[in-house]
Order: structure tokens, then sequence, then C-alpha cells
């Protein structure tokens, strides 16, 4: 101890500074003990391995270094007499399973840094077999010097047993190589290295996610998952590392460039991502000296490849061989630092260990992991060549934060199935066969798809309705009320009517009508004669009305009066059901004897579509049947159910409340649109207080969330359309009674209605969106990646559907239906739609929806087709090349659905007034698909491959947007009244009486927040609409003027 | 080139071998002199030393197995 003043303080290598850290951090966590159980098969003599082991800490300096901490920096010492009773336990008394647990107990040791930094104990297991329990803190020690130390001490014990103790020597020491690493450090012929790593790392982005699972906590905490190889699967890897085209400059690079190649391939199958990196310790020994000295040499360096869906195995090998070649290159000691090392956070470490006999005894070790790891790494894999027994073994340490219990259980049969491709055949694609696990196939496959399913027809289950309940009322609108029986009798006498002029089963009738009865009239007029209906909502531009009369080869529009002005140059024969309602009551009131076939269609609904021009999209009897009948269970829909009819009849999401009330004797409240083009009438339903049931989309929600509700009647609320975020969920949730029962629907048009559906549950929906849940009734949706293999559970795919609830496919596109709905190849005899969508599974078993992989967008729940505008904007002579973007605004919070607008860029001869655009839009497109906002552009920019590059145009400043009307100024106090409130409400900083309100970017949200200004200002009750129906200034405040003159006079 | 080889071995990589002569047709990795950290690394000086730059293609052990084997591909290029 007085020899104190002569101890030199040394520096930290980069790796042991790294540990450090790492154990500063996690002052309780054992994650760095290296523990080793040896056991030895003979009787040891106890006397001579206690000297053995005195002398081998003599003799090895690394075991004597202790740590401290001067001025917040840590300097290690190594102290020159260290006097360590090694403890003999004698546990030939306890049981195997005993030892081992007390084994794994012991290994949890935490060490103090400044006094000694090992733990070592021989233990007698029974006569014969004795077990050297050492455990190392990594700070002194790597796996190489494991190795050495038992060899060292096996050395030792047999020396002074045999009584030679003179002929010892000396062995190498590690104070060497810190002042070596101290030196490269400072080195200047070791700058153009830096430079390399630097520039290694500078190009990766982002660290994959695991299975999709983000760090949502730091831990140490980590299960290791061993995959024993077995012999087959080893000698097949031996066997291939000898192959001229996969050798490497040795065996063991051979095989770790094999292990690189599997785990980068494992990595991107279970994150998607191409750009991947992993971590892997370089040995640092270049010199025999160091190869034979006992310390912590190793030091981690990132390996960095590109994997793509294109690859094949051995074409990952080829890259990964390169890439390792630059890293044994490069790998110089020292050379790593914090930058580096955040690089990855999976890590691959390749350990041949050999311990092969201790002295005379016969031995085996056993690596006792202590169930921490460095919290930095998600995955450690190590690939252990243990003791030369020919097998391999891959242990898996898997991070606590990211993989639970559940994805620990299957993540070996992923790792296993990439191996066994590779295995399999080295020149297949990586992306050949599923890498999913038995029990996640299953899950998407059961229960069961079958052909034979009963068929339960939507119209006699309400006819039966009828029988029952005749004189319930089945439809309120406004002051017009209907009950089972008079709303069947107009049905069937509209049926009738149309029948004799003509129309038959199969023939498809366009319905143009605002939301009123006789639209429900109409369709189930159109059911009961076996024909097709196809509806059309009055907000649709008359261009598309025409085109959809055309293309749906319709036999007939039953059409509103104030509608029928619309048609134009059309073959189809219009009636104006007001006109002739004489004759239609002469009709017959009874039932019609026709069926209908499960396979016939029920009807056709216009989507837009990726050319410029809507698709029909065919659903057949059977399709309806089978999400109708599972909904009223699913919602329990009863005769006490009450649905509000409040929106578009050409969104399919309206479906639901058309006719889920008549399968249970409910009944229907109608709220009709006005013709302003805003469709916002579903407000109305909260005022009125009459429905217990209500479908919409988030961004309807998004327009009501800030009113008390709590009385409201209403009890189920579905959501469909669109993304559902949980912070509008919650606040909804609130807002109305405690009870209310939040729905999320998912269901694209193609796979009728809804496929997959969820209740919303604030306690475990906790992430950004609400889970879509899980397939409805003879429904199953598949995650896929793109050669169509299920992913694993929590992996991002391309969804599927399949089932009784699918479309027939696309009116007269042959090809495109074709390119949708694809054979599927889990279930034969059935069609697979691929809805374009991404989705994942997340911990619950839930679907998770996670946005688009192509150019379609949503919004208010309406589904656009970008190339849909874009092909209409090339129709303008002037306009040369466009895109049209969805630009998501930053301002508001995630709660506001209705932040988004569409952009329009292009570039032509000449520059357009917007406004001149947006009306020779408006002919052709409905109002959601006409751009807030344009840009005339010299040039778009491209892509390499020539295409418009959307991400740079999304980088473009569009804030500043010239308003392109003349700016007339305000006129009087009521101008300027209304100029301030848009002004706020619109954020722009100056308004002209003529511009439109649309034009400068005003929204339904806008609309609401004008309108309860204007009403507060001046004390009135001016109707939500208004404001559509009058868009400008001028307008507005020509009518306010005329209101205030009427209430003065009365 | 041979003698400049033989010291860099000797010195940098297998300081044992100092005293004893490493022989020319020695297999380099086969006989543990070398491992592929020490291999890339004698790379990496040969580029610098000579001034040429070994293609990732190059990089086999037909050209590397031996000092006679690097310095018969070294003059071909």
């Amino acid at each position: 101890m007085n020899s104190k003043k002569h101890i030199e303080n040394l520096q930290l290598t980069k790796s042991q500074l790294s540990i450090w850290m790492g154990q500063k951090l996690n002052p309780e966590s054992p994650l760095y003990n290296m523990v080793h159980a040896f056991s030895l098969y003979g009787n040891v003599d106890i006397d001579v391995f206690k000297g053995a082991f005195a002398l081998l800490v003599t003799h090895s300096d690394a075991l004597r270094c202790v740590f401290y901490e001067e001025k917040a920096i840590p300097i290690q010492q190594i102290r020159s007499e260290l006097i360590y009773d090694l403890e003999f336990l004698d546990f030939s008394s306890l049981a195997q399973s005993e030892i081992q647990d007390w084994l794994k107990q012991r290994s949890q040791r935490q060490f103090d840094l400044s006094t000694c930094l090992f733990d070592s104990i021989i233990i007698k297991v029974k006569e014969g077999h004795y077990i050297w329990f050492l455990n190392i803190h990594h700070l002194v020690t790597d796996a190489t010097s494991s190795t050495i130390l038992f060899g060292l001490m096996s050395d030792l014990y047999k020396r002074i047993k045999n009584e030679n103790e003179d002929e010892i020597k000396l062995i190498p020491q590690f104070k060497a190589y810190i002042n070596y690493e101290a030196e490269q450090v400072f080195s200047k012929k070791n700058e153009s290295i830096s430079a390399y790593w630097k520039e290694k790392v500078a190009s990766l982005k982002t660290l994959p996610e695991l299975y999709g699972h983000k760090n949502t906590y730091v831990t140490t905490k980590a299960k290791r998952k061993v995959i024993p190889l077995g012999k087959e699967r080893s000698e097949k890897l031996r066997l291939l590392a000898q192959q001229p085209e996969i050798r490497s400059w040795t065996q063991d690079l051979t095989l770790f460039n094999m292990f690189a190649s599997i785990l980068f391939v494992y990595i991107y199958r279970v994150t998607g991502q191409n750009e991947l990196s992993i971590g892997a310790p370089s040995h640092n020994r270049p010199t025999k000296t160091f190869k034979e000295t006992p310390g912590i040499f190793i030091e981690f360096f990132p390996l960095i490849t590109n994997i793509n869906s294109e690859d094949t195995f051995f074409e990952v090998l080829q890259r990964v061989k390169l890439e390792t070649n630059n890293y044994l290159r490069y790998a110089q000691p020292g050379m790593s630092n914090i930058s580096l090392n955040k690089s990855y956070h999976t890590t691959l470490n390749f350990i041949k260990a050999s311990f092969s006999a201790f002295d005379e005894f016969p031995s085996c070790s056993e690596w006792i992991h202590t169930d921490h790891i460095d919290s930095n790494h998600n995955l450690r894999c190590t690939i252990y060549d243990m003791d030369n027994s020919g097998e391999l073994s891959v242990f898996l340490d898997l991070n606590e934060a990211i993989f639970n219990t559940n994805l620990s259980d299957r993540i070996s049969e992923h790792f296993l199935k990439v191996l066994d491709g590779f295995l399999l055949n080295i020149n297949q694609s990586i992306i050949k066969e599923s890498i999913a696990s038995i029990s996640e196939y299953n899950a998407f496959l059961t229960p069961e798809l079958k052909a034979s399913n009963s068929y339960v027809s939507v119209i006699e289950t309400f006819e039966n309705q009828v029988k029952h309940n005749p004189n319930t009322l089945a439809i309120r609108h406004k002051k017009i009320t209907l009950t089972y029986n008079e709303l069947n009798i107009k049905a069937n006498q509209l049926a009738n009517y149309l029948i004799k002029e003509g129309i038959h089963s199969n023939d498809k009738i366009a319905l143009y009508n605002y939301r009123n009865a006789d639209y429900i009239i109409g369709v189930l007029a159109v059911i009961k004669l076996g024909g097709v209906f196809v509806p059309i909502a009055s907000t649709q531009p008359p261009e598309r009305v025409n085109y959809i009369l055309a293309n749906s080869n319709a036999s007939l529009v039953l059409a509103d009066t104030e509608l029928t002005n619309n048609i134009v140059n059309s073959n189809v024969p219009v009636i104006d059901v007001t006109s002739v309602l004489e004759i239609i009551n002469k009709q017959s009131k009874d039932n019609l004897p026709i069926k209908q076939y499960k396979n016939g269609l029920a009807y056709i609904l216009y989507t837009s579509g990726s050319t410029g021009k809507p698709k029909g999209v065919l659903i057949s009897n059977r399709a309806l049947s089978n999400y109708l009948f599972w909904a009223k269970d699913y919602y329990e829909v009863s005769n006490k159910s009450i649905f509000a009819l409040c929106t578009s009849i050409s969104f399919d999401l309206t479906i639901t409340s058309t006719f889920l009330p008549f399968l249970a004797g409910g009944s229907i409240v109608i709220y009709e649109e006005d013709s302003s083009g805003a469709d916002l009438a579903f407000l109305d339903v909260f005022d009125d207080d009459l429905v217990n049931t209500i479908k919409l989309t988030p961004s309807h929600i998004a327009l009501f969330k800030d009113r008390d509700l709590v009385h409201s009647k209403i009890e189920t609320m579905i959501v469909g359309g669109e993304d559902f975020k949980v912070n509008l969920a919650t606040v909804i949730q609130s807002s109305f009674r405690s009870n209310l029962k939040i729905f999320n629907e998912y269901g694209p048009t193609e796979a009728t209605v809804g496929c997959i559906v969820g209740e919303f549950n604030q306690k475990t929906h906790n992430e950004s969106s609400v889970p879509i849940g899980t397939p409805i009734k003879n429904m199953h949706a598949y995650i896929l990646d793109v050669n169509k293999n299920i992913v694993p559970n929590g992996v991002v795919g391309d969804l599927y559907l399949s089932g009784h609830s699918l479309a027939n496919g696309y009116l007269e596109l042959a090809d495109l239906t074709h390119n949708k709905f694809v054979d599927n190849p889990f279930v034969e005899g059935f069609k697979m739609y691929h809805t374009g969508d991404l989705a994942r599974i997340n911990n619950s078993g839930e679907f998770q929806y996670l946005g688009r992989s192509d150019e379609q967008v949503k919004i208010g729940g309406y589904r656009i087709e970008l190339t849909d505008i874009e092909s209409n904007l090339l129709d303008f002579e002037d306009i040369d090349n466009c895109a049209v973007l969805l630009i998501e605004g930053n301002s508001a919070s995630e709660v506001n659905n209705e932040d988004k607008r569409l952009v329009g860029f292009y570039s032509g001869k000449n520059a357009i007034p917007a406004n001149q655009l947006k009306i020779q839009l408006a002919k052709k497109l409905p109002v959601y698909m006409i751009p807030t906002d344009f840009k005339f552009l010299d040039e778009l920019p491209l892509t390499k491959n020539g295409k418009v590059d959307k991400d740079r145009l999304k980088g473009l400043n569009i804030k500043t947007i010239a308003i392109e009307t003349a700016y007339v100024s305000s006129r009087n106090e009521i101008d300027e009244l209304i100029e301030v409130i848009w002004r706020d409400v619109l954020k722009l900083s100056k308004i002209g009486i003529h511009d439109n309100f649309i034009a400068l970017g005003g929204n339904s949200l806008a609309a609401i927040r004008i309108t309860s200004r204007i009403n507060e200002e001046l004390g009135m009750e001016i109707p939500l609409n208004k404001v559509f129906i009058m868009p400008t200034i001028e307008t507005y405040s020509n009518y306010l003027e005329k209101i205030m003159v009427e209430q003065l006079n009365e | 080139m041979k003698n400049i080889l033989i010291n860099y071995i000797s010195e940098q990589v297998s300081d044992d071998f100092s005293d004893q002569e490493i022989d020319v047709d020695e297999d380099l990795l086969g006989s543990g002199i070398l491992d592929s950290l020490g291999m890339m690394k004698m790379i990496f000086f040969i580029e610098n030393e000579f001034n040429v730059s070994v293609p990732p293609e190059d990089m086999v052990i037909e050209n590397f197995m031996t000092i006679d084997h690097i310095c018969n591909y070294l003059s071909g290029k």
C-alpha cells in the first residue's frame, strides 16, 4: 500500500471509455460482467489451484487494473499487488439445477471498480467434476482474453503441481497496449483513417426500427435466445465457406461474412429499411505479443451496406465481403468514437473459443449471460464456435425495450428462415420465401375462408321487417316520415313502374339525388327489381355526372327535379320521379317476386381513378350482404337503432347508414345537403339530437370536437374513410357521454364499406393513430412484402384483402381489375385485392394503418388519386407539365384533420389565373379535388428517372402565393368587419372584397370559425353554409346588410 | 520490395518473428503469421508504400499467399 506514490495514472482506451460510460449510466446493472463457468473433469487440488490463481493475478496486469474518477475524468491504475483469496465451495450436496441457479445469481455481482474487477471461485460439483467460476468486468477483458487466461491458469496449475515454478515465463502486459493505443490516437498517419470513418457514417440517415418497435424506454435488460445450429447446418455452412467464389482470406472471416450477410438480410426483412449498419468488434491484436496479452483489446466499428428486394444472397455476400475488407483495413486501434458507436444498434460478434483441457483434465466451458446488455444495443448477435465442437450456435441478446416475450419467441424462427434460405440456394432472391413464423402465418389464415357460406338477401330481410313491424317508423326527413309499410309500398310501386318502363334485372339505374327519402325509395326499388344502382351525389360536377352515366351504361337515371338540368348530351333517359308520381302511385303495392342472385351486382360506386376519369367499382349482392349482416351483429343494431344519414351517397361509407337499420327494425333520420357544395349537414345531427348511431369521417369529427355533447343521445359512433388520430378519438370520447362506443372501420370501396374494424380503447391505444382492428367475418387481410410473402408481425407491408366482401372488379377496366385483383396465393379459388395501403400488426395483434404506398391521398375521407387531378390539368392547352401535391399544414395540432390542402404546380407557356383554373376544373372534378393553390414554375424539378420530383416541390415555399383577383378594398363597416375576421381565421394579411373564400384556402373548419365570430359580433344566427353560397366579402356583406335591414323593419 | 515486406511483417505484425527470417514462399495466412486483419493492414501498407491501389477483385489469396506471390502481383501492375 505504501507503494501508491509510484502508481502511474493511465488513460482509458476508447473501448474502456465507452464501457466506463455505459456502466456509469447504469450503475446497478451487471451489463459488462463477462462470466464463464469452466467445468474441469477431474479432482482439482484446491491448494494448487489457489496458488495458481494468485500467480495469475501477479502475472497479468489486466487483472490488477482499477478505475477512479478524478475531476470527472476516468483514469486507470495498475496495482502492483492484489491479494485475492480465492474461495472454495463444496456444492456436492446440491442438485445440478441449484448449482445453475447459484451461478446465475452470482454472475449478477457488482464490482467496485476502484478495488477489484473480477470474481473467481472454485466449486466442487461432485467427485471428479469441479467448476471454475470466473467473472471479469469487460473493462479489463474480452473473449480472446478469457481464452488466454484459461490457458495461463492451466499452465500455472501444472507447474505448481509439478513443482517447477521457476520455469514460469513472464506474460506480456496490458499496459503496453494502453500506451500503444494512446500513440495511435494522436498519430498523424491515422488522419485518413478518421476521415474514412467519418464519411462512412455520414450518409446513414435513420436507424431501422426492428419489427416497427421504437425504443420507448432505456434498459440494459435483455433476454438471450440461443439457437443451436446443429451438425447439419454447421457442416453446410463450413462446406459453403470453402467454395472459391465465397471464400475470404480465412475460414473464420468467410463464416463471419456469411453470418453478416444473413444478419443484414434478416434486419432488412424485419424493418424494410435498405441502408443498414451493424457494429462488429475488431480484435485489435495486430501483433503476436498482443495476441498473447490478457486485457480488453476489442473495439467496435460499423459495417454498412444497402440491401434491396432485388438482391440475391450471393450479391449481398459479395458486398459484405468488400465491406469487411475495408473494415479490416481501417479498423485501427483507438479510431472509434461516439458517432461511430451510435451508427448501429445491432451488433455481430464471431467468437471462436477453445478451452480444450485444463492440465490433464478434460474441460468444457459455459458462457453465463447476465441478462443485461448495453442499453444502446437493441439486438446483439453472437456466433459461437465453442470448444471446437464443430457445431455453431447463434446467441441473440434481445433488448427488452424492443422485444416483448411474445416477439422473442418467434425471432429464432425468423432468423433461421433467413439462414436456411441462404443455405438452400445462395443464388436465390433474399425475399423468395416468407420468414414469418407458423403462428403468424396461421393468424392471417384463420378462420378459414370458405367458398360456400349461406347468403342472406338484404331485401328479403327488409321485407320481413315490413311484415312484422309495418307501422314502425323507417325514415324521417324534415317533416316527412315513412313507416316500414309506407316505405315498402313506395319502393314496390317505383319498381313496378320501372319494369313497365322496360327495366329488367341486371339493368343499371343511376340515382342522381340529394340525400332524401326519394333516394332511399330508389335504392330499394332498384334492388327489388334485381337491378344495379349507381349512386351519384348532388355535389358531383356535371361533367363527372355525365361521364358516369355514359360509362356505367345506365339504362335510366332517376334524378331530383333540380338536378335534371345538369344532365346534357346524354342518351340515358332521365326520369324526374316527382313529375310521374301520379302514375307511380297507381302501381301495385305488392312485393316483387324477383330473386336477387348473390353473384349479381347490387351497386356500382365511382371512385377517383388515376387516369383522370373515375372508375366504377362493381359490388355484388353477396359482398353487400356479407358486410351488412356482419355489421348488424357487430354494432348490435336493433329496432331501437336510429341512424343519421348525413354523408355523401357517392361515398361507400354511407352504405352503412343507408341499409343497416332496415335489417333490424331501426330507422333513419336523413340530413339533406344544400346546394352550396360544402356538405355540412351532419352538424345539424347534434342540434336535433334525434339519432343514437352515426357514421362519419375523422374530418367531420374535427369540426365538432370542441362542442359539449355530454347529453347527446349518440351511443355508437362509427368512424371510417381515413386515418383516425388517437388525439381526436380521445377528445371525442370526453365530449360525449362516457359510454360512447367509438369504432374505427377500415375498408376501401373495393372491399365493400368496411372489412377491418376495431373499437377505440383509450387505455390501450397510445400510438398516434387508432388501430384499424381485425378483419370482419368471411374476410382475410394480409400484410405482404413485394414478393407477396406474409411478413412477421410488426413489420410494415402492403395490405391485401380477400373474402366475400371483395368487389367483382372495375367496370370495363379489365387490365386494371386484373392488376389489382390477383389470385389469392393462400386460399384457392379466391381473389385478393391490393389496396395500396401500408399496414403492420401491433403488439396486441391489431392491424395498424400506416399510409399509402402510392399517389392516392385522402381529404375529408374522400379518396383522391393525384394523377386524376393532374390528367385534368394537362387538358389545359397552356400547361405542359404539372404535379399535384397534398401539403400538410404545420400550424395546427394533430387533431385537426382539416389542415391539408392540394397544391397544383405547373409549367407551360404562361401562368394562368388560379380562378380560371379552378372554374375549369370544377366542371370535371368534385370540389374536394380542386387544388387550393396553384404555382406556375418555368420548369418542374425532375428526378433522375425523369419524373417530377415531388419531394423537391414539397420543399418550395408556397406560402407566398399571390392572390390573383384584382384587389378591391372594403366599402363600408360591414365589409371591414368581415375582412378582419377572414384575415384572422385564414391567416392572411390582405383580402379584397372580390376574393373567393375557397380560393383563399377556406375550408369547413374556417367556415365554422368565421360564422361563429360573425354571429357573436352581430348577435345574429347566420347559417354556416352561407359563406359557401356567398363566398366573397362583397356578397356576404350584402347579404348581412339585407338581413339587418329586415330585422330592423320587423 | 521483398525486404520492405519482410521488414514490415517482422516489425508491425509479428514482432516475435523479428529474429528469424520469414521465407518468401511461406504461406502467410496458412502459417498463422497473418490473420485477415493483419492481411488487410498489410495491403493498406502496400498501397501507401508503393503508391498502388489494390482493387477489391484483386484481393484474393492467389495474389497474396506468400511474399513471392505479392511481389509477382505488384510487378504485374
